[in-house]
């Protein structure tokens, strides 16, 4: 299966520090890969870098083949989409809606109202992912995980073939966390769209990726499936002693808990 | 389509209607009121037979009233409209259509003219007009060049510099004030704004380009929206930052420096109109700019209606009404709609 | 009969006058001999030659008196001399004063009207009347703000005539300092005489401020008789006005008010409170005055005949359609001083040309 994402050498940083020194891989159409890693790591700088908002130091990225730093902003737009952790000024009154329908601009462009096609489009993904009832509402008065589900609505109607999620499952309880994941694995493999996303805990990680990209002082310390990453030796390489690895007692798949201090 | 946005489409649905209608009354009141009084009754007949009005009558309203509250609510729509621009751009909700320096630069363009004693009209209009209108032009490209030079060239960035030059020009205003004792009447009045003597030589000039300057910021409707949500988000949309934020202040100021150039520095309906829009329909900008446009048409109209009439014959500055109408009613709308955001 | 112009002027000063003989001691004997002269029966005394000159010399001295170098000491009305000034205060000279700085223009005008102009060492950039006062040394303009405490201090004057309580501030910071100030500036014409007076009194020149303001008000007694001529319902409506942006008029309450009232004018604005009240065009429009008077110091251009037709709405005004826009020297009735009489001579004979044919200059676009 061609890779939809593929990236060769990629060098990340901000400001004066380069973050990440060379890594590369390649992510599939349909395929989950979650990044995890202490913090400092650089999984949001990463992220940033994929999605066109910092430029690489080094290396490159291919998006179907096409290098990304040659494509247009707005295809490149059409393409992937990004939701972000830390969100500016969603204390701006606006529309839940309106919110959402902005993940149409890159398809019907900035001046041209929108149309039939794009309201049905906006509406779907405002029911995938349960906030139809909230589209009146103000942003503002939205609580941390509505709010994280309008970021995913946005990015889910930009219609994109790649999803880069920055820590989607935050500010949520355990129930919604892995109600999320769940709906973000499912709308991954029914639509083909691939997902890079970001996340601390382990579990979770383990539970909803195809894969995992265990980021480490600048250098990707391992990428496979969740059981091979999951082993005792790396975490303790990158944590330190303060973790154990179980089996999950009916998946089998590993669970990662940090030892408790007698 | 949801029950939520079924209901809040609807009352998008009446307000706007409302506000449209709100506006005609005003304007049909502002005809009768003044140095001269007319009843309501009589505008309205008069409207539907124009050549019914006596000689005084027919000049003090066809001539002088009609095209000055007719200029007043274009330019409050006008101000009112770039200060919702400003807003969304700078996500500033103390953001108004003067926080670039085009007030300040119109000042200076215009004390400079009447200090210098130029006579020369042009077009019709005295070149006090004129000077402002490039002074604020100017103040806001230096404005834009100077904040253009950093490396960043971020929204905050352009809100410093413009608060830079806003000041240093201010400066210079004041000294050119004082080291002429006679014409400082001049450049003080032109300053505190008013429509008096504005006749349909000025609407003719001033009109087309802030309805056009007002067309703009609405088609900049979308990428107003996805700048509020912080560059990041602009440009994973696909948002070409740097362009959208050119063509937002240009335009912008636009509406801005014509305003001024033709009624002078009126403050409060910049700032508060798209305020108040935002509390009753929401921070969108495809809804919020034209109600922005017609709840500032309707308080620069009252406004203008009240400062000729209250103390008639003498005519108070606009500006004035416009701080003391805008002030308590926006305090009694915060009120009863609760503060919706910080 | 004039008496002696008594002028304390210290003996060796300069005077603009220098030259002209001076026969002080020689008057004084005369005067002395005169009255207690024993001459033989009235009948003789108008012809005898000693009579007849000193007849001749009284006539002569009453002539030539303003330019006599009159050494003799002041009587009565000289100094110490205490006065309140228009804020209120006392003040108290010694000595007549020598060295005058005024702060105003109009103070400056009443200084040299009532004799006492050789005397100012400092003025104002405004004060441009008489000629004489343009050369003496500037101390500021108007403002308060703009008048320099230092220059005034540096000057040495006796004596401050300062404005009224717009310049509270500079009163007070003289005070301070240590120089005499008296604000004197008066606001109508009442207090113009009143100012007068005072100043004739301070300087010892009560004749000559007693002769300015007797032969004004004459002035004004006869504009006055010759528009009681006129019956009120024929009284021009008259628009003044003080200046185009913003659009501003005088009220009753000002000189220029008073001065159209003395006119036989009806200010359209008569109704207002204001002095220089900010108006509204339709109100102009709305009154329709038949005259409309522009000072000269603003541009000509916009207060031309053309200039007004081309305002909006202008033009169905009745002085616009009859032409009677009147230019006017505006100094006169707005400074209160001196050339007051002088100044409603000029707007009368703007209002009732026919009645006033041959009343000072006039230009009219």
């Amino acid at each position: 299966m061609k890779p939809l994402l593929k990236v060769s050498g990629l060098a990340c940083g901000h400001g004066a520090s380069t973050v990440i020194a060379g890594i590369g891989f390649e992510v599939g159409p349909g395929e989950v890969l979650a990044v995890v890693g202490p913090n400092g790591a650089g999984k949001t700088t990463l992220l940033h870098t994929l999605g066109r908002l910092l430029p690489p130091r080094a290396g490159g990225l291919e998006l179907e083949g096409t290098p990304a730093g040659r494509m247009p902003l707005r295809a490149f737009a059409r393409k992937v989409a990004l939701a972000p952790q830390r969100t500016v000024e969603l204390a701006w009154p606006m529309r839940v809606e309106e919110f959402v329908s902005l993940g149409r601009a890159p398809h019907r462009g900035w001046l041209l109202p929108y149309n039939r096609a794009d309201r049905q489009i906006v509406a779907n993904a405002m029911e995938r992912l349960a906030i139809a009832p909230l589209a009146g509402r103000e942003t503002a008065s939205l609580s941390g995980g509505e709010l994280r589900r309008a970021l995913l609505a946005r990015a889910l109607a930009q219609e994109p073939r790649l999803m880069l999620l920055d820590e989607p499952a935050a500010y949520l309880d355990l129930h919604y966390q892995s109600e999320l994941l769940g709906l973000i694995r499912a709308l991954a493999k029914e639509q083909g769209i691939a997902v890079i996303l970001t996340i601390h805990d382990f579990t979770l990680a383990a539970l909803c990726a195809d894969r995992i990209a265990l980021l480490h002082n600048g250098r990707l310390r391992a990428l496979g499936k969740p059981g091979a990453v999951f082993n005792d030796d790396t975490i303790k390489t990158v944590y330190g002693e303060q973790m154990e690895v179980f089996p999950h007692p009916h998946s089998g798949m590993p669970v990662v808990l940090p030892k408790l201090r007698q | 389509m949801s029950k939520a946005g079924a209901w809040t489409r609807w009352r998008a649905g009446w307000l706007f209607p409302a506000l449209v209608g709100l506006l005609g009354v005003a304007i049909l009141l502002s005809l009768g009121l003044g140095a001269v009084k007319v009843s309501p009754a009589r505008i309205a007949a008069l409207l539907f037979d124009p050549g019914a009005a006596s000689g005084s009558e027919a000049t003090i309203l066809w001539q002088l009233r009609l095209p000055r509250t007719l200029l007043a609510a274009v330019v409050g729509a006008a101000l009112a409209v770039s200060g919702a621009g400003f807003q969304g751009l700078f996500r500033n909700p103390l953001a108004d259509p003067f926080v670039i320096g085009a007030s300040s630069g119109a000042a200076f363009g215009a004390a400079v003219a009447v200090l210098l004693g130029f006579d020369v009209a042009v077009r019709g209009l005295s070149p006090v007009p004129v000077a402002a209108f490039a002074g604020a032009i100017g103040a806001v490209s230096l404005v834009y060049a100077l904040a253009g030079l950093g490396q960043t060239a971020s929204a905050g960035t352009l809100l410093l510099a413009g608060s830079a030059l806003g000041t240093m020009l201010s400066a210079m205003v004041s000294f050119l004030m004082i080291s002429g004792e006679q014409p400082w009447l001049h450049i003080l009045n032109w300053m505190l704004g008013g429509f008096s003597g504005r006749s349909w030589l000025h609407c003719r000039i001033a009109l087309p380009p802030l309805l056009l300057a007002m067309a703009g910021l609405w088609l900049l409707a979308r990428p107003l929206d996805v700048l509020v949500g912080g560059d990041d988000a602009a440009q994973s949309l696909g948002l070409p930052i740097r362009h959208a934020r050119l063509a937002i202040v240009a335009v912008a100021s636009l509406a801005t420096a014509v305003s001024v150039s033709v009624a002078g520095v009126i403050g409060f309906v910049g700032l508060i109109a798209p305020h108040i829009a935002r509390l009753l329909l929401g921070g969108g900008h495809r809804r919020l700019i034209p109600a922005s446009a017609l709840l500032g048409a309707i308080l620069m109209v009252c406004a203008d209606a009240l400062a000729r009439s209250v103390l008639a014959p003498v005519e108070v500055p606009v500006g004035i009404i416009t701080a003391l109408l805008g002030g308590p009613f926006f305090l009694f709308v915060l009120r009863t709609r609760g503060p919706r955001f910080t | 009969m004039r008496a002696g112009c008594h002028r304390p002027v210290p003996v060796g000063s300069e005077s603009e006058y220098a030259g002209l003989p001076a026969p002080n001691n020689f008057i004084a004997r005369m005067k002395a001999v005169a009255s207690g002269a024993r001459l033989p029966g009235a009948v003789f005394r108008f012809l005898s030659p000693g009579s007849l000159l000193i007849r001749f010399l009284l006539c002569w001295m009453a002539v030539a008196c303003p330019f006599a170098r009159a050494a003799a000491p002041a009587t009565g009305d000289g100094p110490p001399f205490t006065f309140s000034d228009r804020l209120g205060r006392t003040i108290t000279l010694s000595a007549t004063p020598q060295r005058v700085v005024s702060l105003a223009p109009s103070n400056t005008e009443l200084a040299f009207a009532v004799g006492a102009g050789e005397r100012l060492v400092g003025v104002t950039t405004y004060c441009n009347h008489p000629a004489a006062a343009v050369d003496l040394p500037k101390i500021g303009g108007f403002a308060a703000r703009t008048i320099s405490i230092e220059a005034i201090v540096a000057l040495k004057p006796d004596l401050v005539l300062a404005g009224d309580r717009n310049q509270r501030a500079v009163v007070d910071a003289l005070e301070r300092a240590g120089v005499t100030v008296a604000a004197v500036q008066p606001r109508g014409w009442t207090e113009i005489q009143e100012t007068m007076r005072l100043l004739g009194r301070i300087f010892g020149t009560t004749e000559t401020a007693d002769r300015l303001i007797g032969s004004a008000n004459a002035r004004l007694q006869a504009v006055a008789a010759r528009i009681g001529t006129v019956p009120p319902a024929q009284r021009v409506r008259v628009y003044w006005e003080v200046f185009d942006e913003p659009l501003m008029s005088a009220g009753p309450r000002s000189l220029i008010g008073e001065a159209v009232t003395l006119a036989g004018g009806v200010n359209i604005f008569a109704d207002l409170k204001e002095e220089y009240p900010q108006v509204s065009v339709e109100a102009v429009i709305a009154r329709d005055p038949q005259v409309i008077i522009g000072p000269a110091s603003m541009r000509q251009r916009s207060m031309s005949l053309e200039a007004l037709r081309a305002r909006p709405g202008w033009a169905l005004i009745a002085a616009v359609r009859d032409g009677r826009v009147v230019i006017l020297p505006d100094e006169p009735v707005t400074r209160a001083g001196p050339r007051f009489a002088e100044g409603v001579e000029l707007v009368a004979k703007a209002l009732y040309p026919a009645l006033f044919p041959d009343a000072g200059e006039e230009t009219s676009p």
